[in-house]
C-alpha cells in the first residue's frame, strides 16, 4: 500500500472522524429512506404472494399457443400448421402433420384464433411489452405473473419454512441452555453434527429422498435452518440464565416453564429474531441452488430458482430471461439483509453472537 | 505441549462428528423409501427382459435371460433369482440379491461393516447396472472440485484482506462507504446469480468464450480461463464478509495504545497495518473462514452443474438422483473430513496468531 | 544497568533531524511550545484540550506536567510530538523542536523524528504492547528500520536495550511476548522501545499510574537513570505532584488545558500561588494508601472544556473565588522569582487574597500535605504550611478509580 499519509489528510489512526456527529445524522435520515424501501419491497413481496391468485394475471403454467407451435416446428421442422395440427392431436406424428398440412387441413378453428401464426406471433424469450411487462419466458409464458406466483413459494421457503426451524430450534437451546447437564449434551452433540454438514448438500440429499415437492422443499430448509438457531438460543439461553432477574424468579419458586418463557425467551427473542431476517435471506437463496440441482418446486409451479434455472440455458440468446427473476431474488434477499442490519443495529445485537 | 493437546481434544470431538454424521447419513440413506437392488436389477431388465406373453404380475423365471448379480465388492454371484412382471417388463426380485449385498442385515451391522471398510479407504462398489468401485470414481471427481474451493478461498482473502485494511484505515471516508456499500450488495447477491450476471456482461455481451472444465495437464492458462467465472463468483459474496469483518476489528485495533506506540516508533502507515494491526485484526475472519467451508462446498456443487464440472458436486448429486448410497456415503465422510480439517486446521492457526492462545 | 545503549554509537546512516538535511538551530532549546493550542470539533462544538500553553524543555532536564485527569496532560504530550491526526483536530501555535517547527512538517518528514529524535512512553504497559509480536521484535523494528541495522545486529542492540533497562535474563525475555511478564516489566520494555534509537527528548505520559505502588518507584528511577545517563530532556506527565516532587527541574500545573502555574519544582512547592496547585499538594498520596488514590479529590469536576468558564477556569472550584475571577480570565503572570509565573487574581500567600475573603469556613482540619515516611517523593523543601484552610479540598481514603486514567 503507498503512503496514503499527507498532512492535509486526516488520520483515521488518531481518533474521531471529522463531524462524526453531524454526519451519523445525516445518515440516519438517508439510511431511514433505504430502510422503507426495503421494508416496501417485502411488502411487495408479500402482498403479491398472498393476493396473487385473486389478481389479475396471466397463466402462469399454460405455456403460450404460439410458442408450443414454434417449439415444434423448430423441433421437427415442419410448417406452423403441421405444428399445429400436431399438438392438437390432429396427427399421429410431426410426418403425417406435415403431410395433412400439405394436403390443406386446417387446424380447429380455437388453436387458429389463439395463435392465427406461430412464427408471427410467437412470443418465446419475448423483451418486455404493454401486454408483458417483465417479458416472456421460454415457454412463453408471462414473466411478470410467474415472478408473483414465484413470491409463494419464496415466502413459504423463507418466512414459514425457516420460521419453523426458528421455532423448533429456539426451543431446543432454550431447553439445552437452561436444564444443561446431559440434556445439553446430547441435544447439541446432534446440533453440532448437524452443523458440521454443509446444509445445501443436507438440503439436496432430504428433496432427493423425499421426492421433489413444495413441501419436502420447506421440509429440508427447515429442518436445515434448525441447528444454527438451536446454538444461538442456547449460548443467549446461557448467558441470561446466570442473570439476577433469572435467579430471582428462582428463588421465588418460578417453575422451570415460566422461567423459561417469561423471563428468558424475551431476552433470547432479540438475537433470534436478528438472526431469522438473515436466514430467511439464506433459504430464499437456498432455493435457487435447490432449482439449480432440478430439486426445486416442480414444473410448472413458478419459482424464482426454477425459473432462473430456465432462464439459464437460455443465457446466450436471451439473456433477458434470466436476468428478470435473479434480479428479484437478488432484491429480495438484500431487502431482507438490509431489514437485518438495520434491526441488529437499532437493538444492538452482536453480530458475532450470530 | 498445551496448544497438541487442545488440536488432539478437537481432533478427536470432530472425529466423532464424522462417525455421527457417516452413521447419520446411513441411517437416512437406509430408511428412505426406494430399493437400491431395483435400481442395480431395473435397469438392466427394462432393456433386457420384455415380459412378453407373460401376464402382468405373474412370478416367472427369467431364467437364461437374467442377468449376472455383482456383488458389490466385485465377486459375480450367481443370478439364481426369480422375476416379476411389472407394467410390460421383467423385473427380477431383489431379495437374494438383497441379501447378498447385505441389505438385509441390521443397519448398525451393516454400517459396522462399511466403517470397517472405509477405514482402509474401501468405500465399496457403486449400485448400478455396472458397479465400479467408488473411491476412482472420487479421486477423479476431486481434483475439479478441491481446485475449484481453493481458487476461490484465496481469491477471497486476496481481495477481502487490502480493502479491509483499506477501509478501516479510511474509515468512514469516501474510499470505506463506497467499499462498505459494495460489501453489502456482494454479501446479498447469491453466487449463482452472480455467475449468471458474470456470464452475461463478459460471454453473452463481451463475447469471451466459456468453455468446459479441463484439467491442468490440458495447459494450466486454459484450466484457469475455464474456472475464472464460478472461482469469482464463488470468492465475492465470501469476500465481502472477510472484508467487513476484518474492517471492524482493525477498526477496533487502530485505536489500541500499540498502534500508537508503533506510530510513535516513526514506522511508516502501511508497515504499521500490516505488520502491527493486521494481525490482531483477524481472528474473527479466521473463524468464519474456518466455518465457510461448509458454505463454500454447497456453492461448489451449484457451480459445477452450472458450469459442467465434473467434480465432487455432480457426483453426489448425481448418486443422490440414483440412489447410490456406497458413493454418497463415500462423499460425505469425505465433507465431513474436510470439515474437521478445516477445523483443526483453524484452531492451530489461532494459536500461531496469537500467543496468548499458545500460552493460556 | 549501567550500559549506556549502544545505537547511538554504532548507527551510521543517518537520522533524526540529519535525515532530513536539517542542522540544530544553535541557541534553540531542544522542544519549545509557543501558544500551543490543540482543539477537537466534535458534534457538540469545539473542545478546547490544549489552549494556549508554552514550555520551553532542555537536554538533561525533566519537565513535570501535573494536572487532574481530563486536563489536556496527554493531548498536550502527542500534539507536541504531533502524534494527533484525527480527522476532527485544529492546532495552533508553534512546537519547535531544535528550532525546527514540527506543525508545519509533513507527516511523513515529522515521522523520521519519532524514534530517533523524540520518543513516547505510554501510560499502560498492558495495551502498549502489541501483544501478538514478540519484545524483541518489537525492538528490533524501529532500529532495523531507522538505523537500518541487520537483524543479528538489531538483536544485539535490543539484548543490550532490554539489559539497560534491568530486564533480568534478556536472551530468554526477548523471544517472549508482552503477556509473558508482569507489567513492571513491560513498562521496562516499553522504555527499552522508546529509547532503541536513542532520542534526545522522551515523553512519559503517566508511566507509573497503571503500574503497582511497588514498583512506581522503580521505573521513574530508571527513567531519571536514563535521562542522566543519555542527556536526554524528559516530559514527565503525572496527574500526581508526588511523582514530579523528587525528579522534575521545572514543574508545569496543567488546568482545563491551561497552563496555570510553572516554576522550578523547589519553588513550586515552597512557594505555592495558585489555589489549585495549593489543592493538588494536598493531595499527594501517602504511601500507605490505596495505590491508585487520584487526584480528583478536590471537589467539583473540572470544567467542560467545550464551554471553560468565561473567567479563571478554576473559579467554579475555587474557594478564594470572587466575581472578578468569575468575569476576567487572569493572565500567566511572573511572580517575583525568575522561571515562576501563575494565572491567578488572587495568588496564596499574597495580602489581596486574603483580605478580601471571609473567614474561611473548615470543614476538616487539612492533612499534613506532605507524605510521611515516603522520602522518594518527599518535596524539596516541604510545603510550608498554609496560611489559608482549603474548605473544599477533601481527602477521600477510597477515592475511586477514574475510568479515564
Ligand atoms: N480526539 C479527541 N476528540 C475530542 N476530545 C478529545 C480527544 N482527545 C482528547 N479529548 C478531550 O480532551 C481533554 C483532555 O484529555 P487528556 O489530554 O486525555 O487529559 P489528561 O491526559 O490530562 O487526563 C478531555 O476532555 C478529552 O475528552
Ligand atoms: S483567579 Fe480567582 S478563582 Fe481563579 S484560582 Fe485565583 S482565586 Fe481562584
Ligand atoms: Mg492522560
Amino acid at each position: 500500500m503507498p503512503e496514503i499519509s499527507a498532512q492535509t489528510e486526516p488520520d483515521p489512526i488518531a481518533t474521531d472522524s471529522p463531524d462524526a456527529d453531524t454526519e451519523t445524522v445525516a445518515k440516519r435520515k438517508r439510511m431511514g429512506v433505504t430502510f422503507w424501501i426495503a421494508i416496501g419491497w417485502v411488502a411487495l413481496v408479500v402482498f403479491g404472494a398472498i393476493f396473487q391468485p385473486i389478481l389479475p394475471l396471466q397463466s402462469t403454467t399454460k405455456p403460450d399457443p404460439c410458442s408450443t407451435y414454434a417449439a415444434t416446428m423448430a423441433n421437427y421442422g415442419i410448417s406452423g400448421t403441421a405444428a399445429q395440427l400436431y399438438n392438437n392431436s390432429q396427427a399421429d406424428s410431426p410426418r403425417q402433420a406435415q403431410q395433412m398440412a400439405d394436403a390443406g387441413t386446417k387446424p380447429p378453428a380455437d388453436s387458429i384464433s389463439a395463435c392465427p401464426n406461430p412464427t408471427l406471433n410467437s412470443k418465446t424469450n419475448a423483451f418486455p411489452s404493454a401486454q408483458h411487462w417483465l417479458g416472456t419466458d421460454s415457454a412463453g409464458r408471462d414473466t411478470f405473473a410467474r415472478i408473483v406466483a414465484g413470491a409463494k413459494v419464496a415466502l413459504l421457503v423463507g418466512l414459514v419454512a425457516v420460521g419453523v426451524g426458528m421455532i423448533l430450534g429456539t426451543l431446543i437451546g432454550l431447553i439445552a441452555g437452561y436444564f444443561r447437564g446431559a440434556v445439553e449434551g446430547i441435544m447439541m452433540t446432534f446440533v453440532d453434527v448437524a452443523l458440521a454438514f454443509p446444509a445445501l448438500i443436507l438440503a439436496i440429499a432430504i428433496v432427493a429422498f423425499r421426492g421433489q415437492s413444495l413441501f419436502n422443499v420447506c421440509l429440508a430448509i427447515a429442518i436445515v435452518a434448525t441447528p444454527g438457531f438451536a446454538r444461538l438460543s442456547r449460548s443467549s439461553t446461557l448467558t441470561f440464565s446466570e442473570r439476577e432477574f433469572v435467579m430471582a424468579a428462582r428463588v421465588m419458586g418460578a417453575s422451570h416453564r415460566r422461567i423459561i418463557f417469561r423471563e428468558i425467551l424475551p431476552n433470547v427473542a432479540l438475537p433470534v429474531v436478528a438472526f431469522y431476517l438473515l436466514a430467511v435471506a439464506i433459504a430464499i437463496v437456498a432455493e435457487g441452488g435447490l432449482a439449480f440441482l432440478g430439486l426445486s418446486v416442480p414444473p410448472p409451479t413458478p419459482s424464482w430458482g426454477t425459473m432462473i434455472q430456465d432462464g439459464y440455458n437460455v443465457i446466450n440468446d436471451s439473456p433477458f430471461v434470466v436476468m428478470v427473476p435473479s434480479m428479484v431474488m437478488f432484491v429480495t434477499v438484500l431487502a431482507f439483509n438490509y431489514i437485518g442490519d438495520r434491526f441488529r443495529e437499532r437493538f444492538d445485537v452482536k453480530e458475532a453472537a450470530l | 505441549m498445551r496448544v497438541a493437546r487442545k488440536v488432539l481434544l478437537s481432533l478427536l470431538r470432530l472425529a466423532g462428528a464424522v462417525v455421527a454424521v457417516s452413521f447419520l447419513t446411513f441411517l437416512l440413506a437406509h430408511k428412505i423409501p426406494g430399493d437400491p437392488t431395483a435400481i442395480i436389477l431395473q435397469d438392466k431388465v427394462n432393456t433386457m427382459v420384455p415380459c412378453g406373453s407373460v401376464l402382468l404380475g405373474e412370478t416367472v423365471d427369467c431364467g437364461a435371460l437374467a442377468p449376472k448379480v455383482v456383488h458389490p465388492r466385485g465377486t459375480e454371484a450367481p443370478g439364481a433369482v426369480t422375476s416379476v412382471c411389472h407394467a410390460d417388463r421383467c423385473v427380477i426380485a431383489s431379495d437374494a440379491l438383497r441379501h447378498q449385498m447385505g441389505l438385509d442385515q441390521p443397519v448398525l451391522t451393516q454400517y459396522v461393516h462399511w466403517a470397517g471398510k472405509a477405514i482402509h479407504g474401501d468405500f465399496g462398489t457403486t449400485y448400478d447396472t455396472q458397479p465400479q468401485p467408488v473411491w476412482p470414481q472420487i479421486a477423479q471427481a476431486l481434483p475439479p472440485t478441491l481446485e475449484l474451493m481453493i481458487i476461490a478461498m484465496v481469491l477471497s482473502l486476496i481481495i477481502s484482506i487490502p480493502l479491509g485494511i483499506y477501509a478501516a484505515y479510511r474509515e468512514h471516508r469516501l474510499g470505506d462507504r463506497i467499499l462498505t456499500t459494495a460489501s453489502f450488495l456482494f454479501v446479498a447477491l447469491p453466487n449463482f446469480v452472480l455467475a449468471i450476471f458474470l456470464i452475461i456482461i463478459f460471454v453473452t455481451w463481451m463475447g469471451a468464450v466459456q468453455s468446459v472444465y479441463v484439467p491442468w495437464s490440458n495447459g494450466v492458462g486454459k484450466n484457469l480461463s475455464t474456472l475464472a467465472i464460478p472461482a469469482v463468483a464463488l470468492s465475492l459474496g465470501m469476500a465481502s464478509v472477510y472484508q467487513r469483518l476484518l474492517r471492524t476489528d482493525m477498526i477496533a485495533t487502530l485505536q489500541e495504545d500499540f498502534i500508537l506506540m508503533a506510530r510513535a516508533k516513526g514506522l511508516p502507515t502501511w508497515r504499521i497495518l500490516t505488520r502491527h494491526a493486521l494481525r490482531p485484526s483477524s481472528f474473527s475472519l479466521l473463524t468464519v473462514f474456518g466455518i465457510n467451508v461448509g458454505t463454500l462446498i454447497g456453492g461448489t456443487v451449484i457451480m459445477e452443474v452450472m458450469f459442467s464440472i465434473s467434480g465432487i458436486g455432480k457426483l453426489i448429486t448425481k448418486s443422490i438422483y440414483v440412489r447410490n448410497y456406497p458413493t454418497i456415503q463415500a462423499i460425505v465422510v469425505l465433507i465431513a473430513a474436510v470439515y474437521v480439517a478445516a477445523n483443526v486446521l483453524t484452531d492451530i492457526f489461532y494459536s500461531v496468531l496469537d500467543p496468548r492462545i499458545r500460552h493460556a | 544497568m549501567n550500559q549506556p545503549s549502544p545505537t547511538l554509537q554504532t548507527s551510521t546512516s543517518k537520522t533524526g533531524l540529519a535525515a532530513l538535511g536539517l542542522q540544530p538551530v544553535p541557541g534553540a532549546p531542544l522542544l519549545e511550545l509557543d501558544d500551543l493550542r490543540t482543539y477537537f470539533e466534535i458534534g457538540a462544538g469545539t473542545v478546547h484540550a490544549v489552549d494556549g500553553v508554552s514550555l520551553k524543555v532542555d537536554r538533561a532536564m525533566t519537565l513535570g506536567v501535573v494536572g487532574e485527569s481530563g486536563s489536556g496532560k496527554t493531548v498536550l504530550s502527542r500534539s507536541a510530538m504531533g502524534l494527533l491526526r484525527s480527522g476532527n483536530l485544529r492546532q495552533s501555535g508553534q512546537v519547535r523542536y531544535q528550532g525546527h517547527d514540527l506543525i508545519a512538517m509533513a507527516d511523513k518528514t515529522r515521522r523520521r523524528l519519532w524514534g530517533t529524535e523524540m520518543a513516547m512512553v505510554f501510560q499502560d504497559p498492558m495495551t502498549s504492547l502489541n501483544p501478538v509480536m514478540k519484545i524483541g521484535r518489537q525492538i528490533t523494528e524501529s532500529l532495523r528500520y531507522h538505523l537500518g541495522m541487520s537483524k543479528s545486529e538489531a538483536r544485539e542492540a535490543a539484548l543490550v536495550g532490554l539489559k539497560s533497562v534491568g530486564i533480568p535474563a534478556p536472551e530468554q525475555r526477548i523471544d517472549e511476548y508482552p503477556h509473558q511478564l508482569s507489567g513492571g516489566m513491560r513498562q521496562r520494555v516499553t522504555i527499552a522501545v522508546a529509547l532503541a534509537c536513542g532520542p534526545k527528548l522522551l515523553f512519559a505520559d503517566e508511566p507509573t499510574t497503571a503500574l503497582d505502588v511497588t514498583v512506581q518507584a522503580q521505573i521513574l528511577d530508571l527513567l531519571d537513570h536514563q535521562r542522566r545517563e543519555r542527556n536526554m530532556g524528559m516530559i514527565l506527565v503525572t496527574h500526581d505532584l508526588g511523582v514530579v516532587a523528587g525528579r522534575a527541574d521545572v514543574v508545569a500545573v496543567m488546568y482545563a488545558g491551561q497552563v496555570v502555574e510553572i516554576a522550578p519544582t523547589a519553588e513550586l512547592f515552597g512557594n505555592v500561588r495558585m489555589p489549585y496547585t495549593e489543592a493538588l499538594l494536598r493531595a499527594i498520596p501517602k504511601l500507605d494508601e490505596a495505590s491508585h488514590t487520584k487526584l480528583n479529590v478536590i471537589s467539583g469536576r473540572p470544567p467542560d472544556l467545550i464551554k471553560p468558564p468565561k473567567g479563571c477556569r478554576f473559579a467554579p472550584r475555587c474557594p478564594y473565588a470572587q466575581s472578578k475571577c468569575r468575569n476576567e480570565p487572569p493572565p500567566l503572570v511572573e511572580s517575583s522569582t525568575p522561571g515562576h509565573a501563575y494565572r491567578c487574581w488572587f495568588p496564596v500567600g499574597s495580602d489581596q487574597g486574603s483580605t478580601q475573603l471571609p473567614a474561611p469556613v473548615v470543614r476538616e482540619p487539612a492533612p499534613d500535605p506532605a507524605p510521611d515516611g515516603a522520602p522518594k517523593i518527599q518535596p524539596t523543601p516541604p510545603p510550608k504550611a498554609p496560611e489559608r484552610r482549603i474548605t473544599a479540598v477533601e481527602r477521600s481514603e477510597n477515592a475511586p478509580e477514574n475510568p479515564n486514567e
